[in-house]
């Protein structure tokens, strides 16, 4: 099921009541794993753990700034568009440290976001309507060197990149 | 424990929002309230300081979004003033010199309500 304004299923169930966090590593990569439940109250502890590893990874300030509000937007459009609002679903996020450069991957498993139907609203447009919603796909896409979405089966992933140096055309390393 | 907080001052005719802290989509609801507020007090200027917000995402922009218009239906505006700059550098993503007066110090958003008083006068 996609998500264009339309109704919504959701299939997991929930999970954990805190937070989980785990480690893998291979040759010249480390990942790093953070579930939390469908909440906005957890955006804070998502940026922060992004913060620490981006800071680990070698990031300057500003790198590290955009890092964190591109996956608050990300988590964020998961937990009141893919979920709608319903805190009892789990959101997954990965990051990755490569030597050229730092993932995040965030997945879910509710409705699906199609981003050939997003389009850009217009502010002054918003602002007649009193309507505040839409922007952060745009900043994910203005701050991020790639942002690709898929999705295989039940999971949904956005995967937000940045590149060390100015972007190589390169594939995305998501894990769906 | 939310990372956000919102401290109510009155300078002049203005209600002076200052925020301090972490505004998103958890926080951005006290921002919100705080608008209320300020419109159930009959106020319409509100200035927002923000100079000590840390951090802001698009749903706390939004809020500006959201009740920007009716204030001006008011006769009253929202003024944003001190912002850092990787705060103020989200708000120019958006668009939002476009639509709102972002200004350097509270002074001088209490000078454009103030000149903004004066036309008005005129004009009547």
């Amino acid at each position: 099921m996609q998500r264009a304004g339309l109704p919504v299923t959701s299939h997991d169930a929930v999970v954990r009541a805190k937070p989980a966090l785990s480690v893998t590593n291979a040759v010249g990569r480390s990942t790093y794993h953070l579930a939390i439940p469908s909440s906005t109250s957890h955006l804070e502890e998502v940026r922060r753990f992004v913060e620490k590893h981006a800071r680990q990874a070698g990031f300057n300030g500003d790198a590290v700034d955009q890092l964190k509000i591109a996956v608050d937007e990300a988590c964020t459009n998961v937990i009141k568009h893919a979920y709608c609002g319903n805190p009892d679903h789990q959101v997954d996020i990965s990051v990755n440290i490569a030597s050229d450069r730092f993932t995040i991957s965030i997945r879910d498993k509710g409705i699906r976001f199609d981003p050939n139907a997003y389009h850009l609203p217009n502010i002054f447009e918003s602002v007649r309507q009193h309507r505040a919603g839409g922007y952060g796909v745009h900043i994910m896409r203005s701050l991020m060197d790639q942002v690709e979405y898929r999705s295989k089966g039940p999971v949904n992933e956005v995967c937000l990149i940045k590149y060390r140096q100015a972007s190589p055309a390169g594939t995305a390393e998501c894990g769906c | 424990m939310s990372n956000f907080s919102v401290g109510f001052r009155p300078n002049g005719e203005a209600m002076v929002l200052d925020l301090k802290g972490e505004l998103d989509a958890h926080t951005a609801s006290e921002l919100e309230a705080a608008i209320k507020k300020a419109q159930a007090d009959n106020i319409s200027r509100i200035i927002v300081n923000g100079e000590n917000l840390q951090y802001i995402s698009s749903a706390g922009l939004g809020v500006f979004m959201a009740y920007i218009d009716e204030l001006r239906t008011a006769g009253g505006d929202i003024k944003i003033a001190a912002l850092q700059p990787k705060v103020y550098n989200v708000f120019d993503l958006l668009g939002f010199p476009m639509l709102f007066d972002i200004v350097g110090t509270e002074e001088e958003a209490i000078a454009r309500f103030d000149a903004e008083s004066r036309t008005t006068r005129n004009l009547a």
